[in-house]
């Protein structure tokens, strides 16, 4: 309830039959969000002109989005597998580290043991798992907090990486390694379309499998779900596993397919793929599927910054504005539940009195 | 193995320590009237960017700190609108928060250009930090243990529903929460700039503080005395950090320790926390304990 002079504004919860389609509202969420973030611009040397060309000179030129396909497999491999962490109500925000350690196993595989390239995706996969099944472990096993946990163990993985890149990986006394042979790497577009399959595979998971009804209970409403034999624990670690699985092997394709060697990398920028992965997540309202149209709006955003750079705008704008845009989708689907209703005090006192 | 200096070492975690402190304290205010803002790194964030840039512009510390303040009520007065007014899940928005404010702060530090603003040298800025950390560690215990306001807020992170019989208003205890957290907030994050950084903006610096805040919370077990005391914990650990050198053959451990020591350490420390609370029956408030 807030009081704006003599009137008061209401947020009522409308009856489930009632409420508006969350898609509509979020996608009036995602026109404001644009309208909000480019306004964010003015905070910039470029300003709102600048901002706004360098996003309509991604966006409006259909030449250049296939340049967003790295961009948007990475992301889109960290974001399905949380989606329906998220649902679970189990807050992970690991797969950065995740997608980083799949990076550093496919290469151990592929550039050090001289592996397929099969078995170093796989690894890559299986680390990501590992991962995400310690995280789920600690949680489900010694309550420790996940959303920190997985954090922390984040910025682990980059100091191995860092020191691994530094030392016994370094190339040329460079902190990255040689890159990979060219039999062992691939396209973007192969690697897209791995992760968009995998990403159905996992809605299909979520939605004919017994793990989609446990994940939902286990997130609406533990007790009942316990109540009724869906085990807790089980279903934790099972999207714990399943997100680092898809996390890790983004990590494996994006060398693959991408950087074809190991870089250097700071804790605070990190990869970020992992990161936007949590937004994508959200922004698609943990709907696996969807996490699909998300990441690949993200990652056209993230294009962008890149055009940013050019006029003269902080790459870190990037990250502001896909939160902005977030935010507003996130609150105007949640208003879809209820109905605001304004009513003028006065009237109200004279209707009292 | 040279000879570790101990009083130095005690000396040299008050600057790390009071920064954590700070932030976490803030954070437990919040936590106690049965709210989590996640976004804590993102406040941290913008706070140490907007800092750098007024201070540098103006030459002024003090005005250095109220940028700083202002920009950490801006995300504040976003988590309360959105989580508040608009019902939106506080963890979304706590972690969109962290994007929105390292994002912010990145391009208000770059208006710092790199130079140098107000800083404090390592005597003056140890004891700052310590008189921070205990004025902020003594103000909380006050406000949260032994004041009726404190009954409040605590009121409300147990139960909802019976703080409000009590005539305890959740929308403006819960605003007037996240102010006190913006204010310490800002006191860390432009500590940071002054006394660790030499009043120089890096991007990124910053970066990991707020998490490890959020972790002092947990491991003060959400009391101030506990928060400060688990701050200066690990403090001392980033102190004893810089001796690994001498302490640690090179190789694999030592590299990956020497940047992540105070993220091992708090993960293996809330384990054994959360087993202690456990067997001597402890929990966190209770709306947001999750067994």
């Amino acid at each position: 309830m807030a009081r704006i002079a003599s009137l008061e504004v209401r947020l009522v919860e409308r009856g489930p039959a009632e409420r508006g389609n969350p898609l509509v509202y979020g996608l009036a969420g995602l026109v404001v969000g644009f309208l909000a973030s480019i306004a964010l611009g003015a905070l910039t040397p470029a300003g709102v002109g600048g901002t706004l060309g360098a996003l309509a000179s991604v966006i409006g030129d259909p030449g250049k989005w296939p340049d967003a396909l790295p961009y948007f497999f990475a992301i889109a491999s960290s974001a399905a597998g949380l989606a329906l962490a998220y649902r679970s109500g189990f807050i992970t925000i690991g797969a950065e580290g995740q997608m980083v350690a799949g990076m550093v196993a496919a290469y151990w595989a592929l550039g050090v043991a001289g592996a397929p390239l099969a078995a170093g995706l796989a690894l890559a996969a299986l680390t990501g798992a590992a991962l995400g099944a310690l995280v789920a472990a600690l949680r489900v096993y010694l309550l420790v907090n996940e959303t920190l946990s997985s954090l922390m163990l984040n910025y682990i993985v980059v100091s191995v990486l860092n020191y691994l890149v530094g030392g016994p990986w370094s190339a040329g006394g460079f902190t990255k390694t040689a890159l990979l042979p060219p039999e062992r790497t691939m396209t973007p577009g192969v690697a897209a379309l791995l992760v968009t399959a995998l990403v159905v595979a996992y809605e299909m998971l979520y939605r004919y499998t017994r793990l989609g009804v446990a994940v939902d209970s286990i997130g609406l409403a533990r007790r009942a779900a316990e109540t009724y034999g869906v085990s807790f624990a089980r279903t934790i670690i099972a999207v714990a596993v399943l997100s680092g699985l898809l996390a890790g092997l983004g990590g494996g394709l994006y060398l693959a397919a991408v950087q074809q060697q190991l870089t250097s990398l700071n804790t605070f920028q990190s990869l970020g793929y992992g990161y936007m992965g949590i937004l994508a997540a959200w922004l698609a309202g943990n709907v696996v599927v969807a996490t699909l149209a998300s990441s690949l709006l993200l990652a056209v955003l993230y294009l962008a910054s890149t055009a940013f750079q050019i006029s003269r705008v902080p790459w870190s704008f990037a990250l502001a504005l896909q939160a902005v845009i977030v935010l507003s989708v996130v609150s105007f689907v949640t208003l879809s539940r209820y109905r605001v209703v304004v009513r003028r005090l006065a009237m109200r006192k004279a209707a009292e009195g | 193995m040279a000879a570790v200096n101990m009083s130095a070492l005690a000396l040299q975690a008050l600057v790390p320590a009071a920064v954590l402190g700070l932030a976490a304290l803030g954070e437990l205010l919040v936590e106690r009237s049965g709210r989590i803002n996640l976004g804590l790194e993102g406040m941290l964030h913008i706070s140490y960017g907007a800092a750098a840039a007024a201070a540098v512009a103006s030459g002024s510390a003090i005005l250095g700190y109220l940028a700083a303040l202002a920009a950490a009520l801006l995300l504040a007065a976003v988590y309360y609108v959105t989580v508040e007014v608009l019902r939106v899940n506080q963890v979304v928005v706590g972690l969109v928060l962290v994007f929105l404010g390292s994002g912010l702060g990145v391009i208000l530090g770059v208006m710092s250009g790199g130079a140098a603003g107000p800083s404090l040298p390592v005597g003056e800025a140890r004891l700052a930090a310590a008189l921070l950390l205990a004025a902020a560690t003594l103000a909380t215990y006050l406000v949260l243990q032994r004041s009726w306001i404190g009954y409040l807020v605590k009121s409300l992170g147990e139960d909802e529903k019976a703080a409000r019989m009590l005539g305890v208003n959740p929308r403006v205890t819960r605003a007037a929460v996240l102010a006190a957290q913006s204010a310490l907030v800002a006191l860390a994050a432009t500590l940071f700039l002054y006394a660790y950084t030499g009043g120089r903006w890096t991007a990124g610096r910053i970066t990991g503080q707020g998490w490890l805040a959020l972790g002092m919370v947990i491991l003060g077990f959400w009391h101030p005395l506990g928060v400060a005391v688990a701050s200066y914990l690990l403090g001392l650990l980033y102190s004893v950090q810089s001796l690994l050198p001498s302490l640690l053959p090179p190789g694999a451990l030592y590299a990956v320790l020497a940047d992540s020591a105070p993220y091992v350490a708090v993960i293996v420390a809330m384990a054994v926390a959360s087993v202690v609370y456990r067997k001597t029956g402890h929990r966190p408030p209770a709306s947001i304990w999750r067994a």
